[in-house]
């Protein structure tokens, strides 16, 4: 394809785009008023077209959403936490204390100073030793011991007339063991724990499977929120 | 090439044009599901904590924690919108926040839509906290005093001028956080909200993210778990039945159910003819 074909088809979108909105309204009274929904819906159909082949109808889009992203997300910072948190509170309310740890979270840009950048040790450590203190503790007791208590198998868990719940139990129980000893990787070639990885593969195989399917399923759905949006929001030809 | 070979070598847009199909029709043709469908366990759970609630009992709130962005708001907003749903016909107290800054705008935009077809009033039935940075911070801080990680809430109200918030200190008061995430920040409430504080914790995810849910669904640190378009659309239609069975509501992850076996199918199908393909003419090599 030429290059200057999608610039062509873009055009002729938006000329008739333009024509739509003038006479389609007569025949479609449900469609899309809000121009934003337009606009929307046409940077929809320009990602979209990277399905064909790259071209700079997309390219377009693409650098749109970053520059916006980016700007949408500065500005809310700015204003939901540079302003609110940090600077309204010392220069309008005159709470002077901020002036710490502003003071010490400024230590960041020291490092754009060369002579100056060993100042920066100041603000990560502090950050390391809050954040280490209270994750390490707290993410041993939510993961390890509170997975390792759930994968025992306890005899409560088979009752008469259901024993599933103990079942299901033995069988996660050597799924965990089998696949902690496929990663136990300084064992010897004729090693006993041989075998036992090789049902530990199965394991992973299935984790691997299960994974798969769901990221397809996942990604479908985002297919189909935006095709709602097209049929629903902007074209109005399904239930609004 | 042979038949075998040319079906291993299907032009991936003629694949994209079928997957197309295979989601409009279904759409458009506004295909109708069972009258019944049957929730998964792990969804029911949800609903039937939060129908535990008491609204007359001890004052407990929702927390909602919306922590996506416009990238996975077609699995993630069904989800939130069932579960606010919910609260609204439960009239239970609704906090909303956001670990991530673009969750509140959809939080707002989702809150003040349903609001006004619940015909509910903000500040009286429910609140916008905002946002705060720190994610580690604000959840550990909120087990003390919510009102002191947030003052205010993303209006800038003082929370003591909020009714809503009358008898709510900190999780003691909340009977469920429930957190949306199209990333990995059901971690950080299992490990700072539910681990020090006991509060029940539930998520709603992608579902990339299914799989790697499960370890802490069997260990019950999660309430139940929402994955992805399917589970919105399970609670959408567990809400819609006991609340609101004659009234006529958009039920976004419910229209799309049809569309999302259908191309699933389609997807079933061209994995099936790469196999055989494949197995062919491994024979034949």
């Amino acid at each position: 394809m030429k290059k200057w074909v999608p610039t062509i088809i873009f055009l002729a979108l938006a000329l008739l785009s333009i024509l739509a909105l003038i006479f389609l309204p007569a025949f479609l009274p449900q469609l899309a008023k809000n121009r934003w929904v337009w606009i929307a819906a046409y940077l929809t159909l320009a990602i979209f077209s990277i399905l064909y082949r790259d071209n700079p109808i997309y390219r377009v889009a693409e650098h749109l959403f970053v520059g916006i992203a980016l700007g949408y997300g500065l500005a809310l910072t700015w204003w939901l936490a540079l302003w609110q948190i940090a600077l309204q509170p010392l220069f309008v309310e005159g709470r002077l204390i901020l002036i710490i740890p502003i003071a010490i979270g400024l230590l960041y840009f020291t490092r754009l100073i060369p002579k100056a950048s060993w100042l920066i040790r100041i603000p990560i450590s502090i950050t390391l030793g809050f954040f280490s203190g209270v994750a390490i503790p707290l993410i041993f007791q939510a993961t390890i011991f509170e997975h390792t208590k759930a994968s025992l198998v306890l005899p409560q868990m088979f009752q008469p007339g259901n024993p599933w719940p103990g079942i299901w139990a033995i069988v996660l129980l050597i799924g965990i063991l089998t696949t902690l000893a496929y990663f136990f990787f300084s064992r010897k070639e004729k090693s006993v724990l041989n075998p036992v990885s090789k049902v530990g593969i199965v394991f992973i195989m299935l984790g691997f499977g299960a994974t798969f399917g769901l990221t397809v399923m996942s990604r479908v759905s985002l297919l189909i929120g935006r095709v709602q949006f097209l049929l629903r929001e902007w074209l109005g030809i399904i239930a609004q | 090439m042979n038949f075998w070979e040319k079906l291993g070598k299907i032009d991936r847009r003629i694949i994209y044009m079928v997957l197309a199909v295979a989601v409009i029709v279904p759409l458009i043709l506004t295909v109708k599901l069972p009258s019944k469908v049957r929730a998964m366990p792990r969804t029911k759970n949800i609903f039937d904590h939060i129908e535990n609630i008491d609204p007359n009992g001890e004052r407990k709130a929702i927390l909602l924690s919306v922590d996506f962005d416009p990238q996975t708001e077609p699995e993630l907003k069904p989800q939130l919108e069932a579960i606010i749903r919910h609260a609204f016909a439960r009239n239970i107290p609704l906090m909303v926040m956001a670990i991530p800054i673009q969750g509140t705008d959809i939080g707002l935009e989702v809150l003040t839509r349903l609001a006004e077809e619940h015909n509910k009033e903000y500040g009286i039935d429910y609140v916008l906290l905002g946002w705060k940075p720190s994610p580690v911070a604000v959840i550990l801080g909120m087990g003390n005093f919510i009102n002191q990680v947030f003052p205010t809430d993303y209006f800038g109200t003082p929370l003591s001028e909020l009714p809503v918030m009358k008898g709510i200190r900190n999780y003691d008061n909340v009977g469920l956080v429930m957190d949306f995430t199209g990333s990995s920040y059901y971690m950080a409430w299992v490990i700072y909200a539910h681990t020090p504080y006991d509060v029940p914790v539930a998520t709603g995810v992608t579902s990339v993210s299914v799989a790697d849910i499960y370890p802490f669904l069997g260990s019950k640190q999660f309430v139940g778990m929402l994955a992805g378009m399917k589970a919105g659309a399970e609670y959408e239609r567990l809400v819609k039945d006991k609340y609101y069975p004659d009234k006529d509501i958009f039920l976004r992850g419910t229209q799309a159910m049809p569309a999302l076996s259908a191309s699933l199918l389609v997807i079933i199908l061209f994995v099936i003819i790469g196999n055989i393909s494949y197995f062919a003419t491994r024979r034949k090599k």
